[in-house]
């Protein structure tokens, strides 16, 4: 008798299972396209081809909101960083619906979410297993809550060019050539970088490198008794130990550039530049001014990752003392121990905006 | 005596100070340093929850104006730790304690950088110190960095007003 009951439940689940698969009539398609900058959009369209209203649960039609996308790299389920939330159960109100005919579309971005930065095929289709997929279970019997609804796509396929690391920049750095997390080349990515992200990032630590490498070459051929305007304008009056800082500063910040992991997070959407914690290196947090500003000059892109280097204890150890070059150009003449102590006064020294001999 | 001063304040004293700002630059000047009575801005540290990995600090800080206004939140508790904010030193060894959060380069402040505040507001945050300065068992000494704050109207005519906080001390066990 007992195993009678559960044969019927068994049989009953299978029938409402085969109802729910009745039931989908939402034709699912996923186009991906590559923008100019590197960035992956895919473009998600639900249409309800069936004769009466359906619904479906709003964080399944959201990449922001849900894992709804699978990514294959050359077969190989690409790692997804996106969130994960633990939810409630849905309400009704948590249900899109869709009339007969109607169709949702949306276009999601999807490198900033899954690692896309290496060369290869790609194939992205939309795929969700959810027990709440289509309506809100909480007034059907256990059988009905229990069954297990899917969702799927067509597979779509994109072939990528992978992010190039350029320069100088990284060439001894450990675990370079991918490989490990989201790096490329050495230069490593959190907080959802997406691709177009990645190469302007790639690009201004190249640029970085570049005004790093004049200024070690300045301080090489110059000297605390033989200093130029670039010098004195910015660090002011040299004795033999400022010099030295400077060339030490300086050193150090080549050395974190060429050699040393330096990890960029594209999480902050504050007005800021660019932050960084000073005990732990190498990790830069970049900000919207960050993406606003150019790469070479005054306040660019390239300064503000000297500026931000110089900050970590294992680099030069700087502070924040003044900000702008006004306030830099006075610091370094009002106080030229504090001057190497200013992360602005290295960032103007290496941007030599306007050029000084 | 101590409410007497404060209603004079609050019914003579803001009109004249925001009279005097319109009127030169000399007298801005004079009004940046205007120190604010202590009641305008409090700042305290939670004993009963006092721990090496727990110093909650509350700050909180009035508008002193009849008048809506903005309060520019940079270097300021408001933004939470984005700036090296207080100046703690450890009483028993002299020692001040190094800032281990995060340190910004900034441009230009934006809209979401000011804080509200309706005429006579006041605005309060909680802060765990324990999150970037590093405590052990003892006695320390606390004080805010940075007492100027910038008020602005919605005309961006700024009122910078100096509110001396309180100096604090509390032991942790
Ligand atoms: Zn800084």
């Amino acid at each position: 008798m007992k195993h009678l009951v559960k044969l019927m439940i068994a049989i009953t689940a299978i029938i409402s299972l085969q109802a729910n698969a009745a039931k989908a009539q939402l034709d699912v398609q996923v186009s991906v396209a590559k923008a100019d900058n590197g960035n992956v959009n895919a473009t998600l369209n639900i249409t309800n081809n069936g004769n009466g209203q359906q619904k479906i649960l709003g964080w399944y039609t959201d990449l922001n909101e849900e894992h709804i996308f699978s990514v294959k790299k050359d077969g190989v389920e690409v790692d997804f960083f996106g969130p994960h939330y633990k939810r409630q159960a849905p309400t009704d109100k948590d249900f899109i619906k869709l009339k007969s005919g109607q169709s949702l579309t949306k276009t999601f971005e999807l490198s900033a979410l899954y690692d896309m930065s290496t060369t290869g095929n790609y194939e992205v289709s939309y795929d969700v297993k959810s027990m709440h997929l289509y309506s809100n279970k909480g007034q059907q019997k256990k059988t009905e809550r229990l069954a297990v609804e899917q969702l799927s796509s067509a597979v779509s396929v994109i072939w990528l060019d992978g992010i190039e690391s350029k320069g100088s920049a990284n060439k001894g750095k450990p675990g370079g050539g991918g490989g490990a997390g989201d790096c490329i080349g050495g230069t490593c990515f959190t907080g959802r970088c997406d691709n177009g992200q990645k190469t302007e990032i790639i690009s201004a630590l190249a640029a970085a490198d570049q005004i790093t490498n004049n200024s070690v070459s300045y301080l090489s051929s110059h000297a605390a008794n033989n200093t130029s305007a670039r010098y004195n304008t910015w660090f002011g009056d040299a004795t033999s130990a400022r010099y030295n800082t400077a060339v030490d500063h300086f050193d150090a910040i080549n050395d974190a550039i060429d050699n040393q992991p330096v990890t960029f997070d594209c999480s902050c959407k504050k007005s800021y530049f660019a932050y960084v914690y000073p005990t732990q290196p190498y990790k830069v947090y970049l900000c919207r001014a960050f993406w606003n500003a150019n790469e070479l000059g005054t306040d660019s892109r390239a300064g503000t990752i000297v500026h931000e280097l110089s900050h970590f204890n294992a680099v030069a150890g700087t502070d924040d003392v003044v900000y702008g070059q006004s306030g830099a150009q006075s610091l370094a003449t009002s106080n030229p121990d504090q001057a190497l102590n200013n992360a602005d006064s290295h960032e103007y020294f290496a941007e030599n905006t306007p050029n000084q001999n | 005596m101590f409410s007497i001063h404060y209603l004079w304040i609050k019914k003579t004293f803001i009109p004249l100070v925001l009279f005097i700002s319109y009127s030169s630059i000399t007298s801005h000047k004079a009004l940046a340093n205007m120190e604010l009575p202590i009641q305008y801005c409090s700042m305290s540290i939670n004993s009963t929850l006092l721990s090496t990995d727990q110093v909650s600090l509350n700050f909180s800080l009035q508008n002193p104006y009849d008048k809506n206004m903005r309060l520019l939140i940079w270097y300021t508790p408001f933004e939470g730790f984005f700036s090296d904010l207080f100046i703690i030193t450890n009483s028993d060894t002299g020692e001040q304690l190094n800032y281990q959060g995060p340190m910004v380069k900034r441009l230009q402040p934006q809209i979401e950088d000011y804080l509200s505040l309706s005429a006579n507001e006041i605005s309060s945050i909680t802060l765990n110190l324990s999150l970037v300065y590093v405590f052990t068992q003892g006695n320390y000494q606390l004080q805010l960095k940075k007492n100027s704050f910038n008020f602005e109207e919605d005309n961006l005519t700024t009122f910078p007003l100096f509110c001396k906080t309180p100096f604090l001390e509390f032991n942790i066990k």
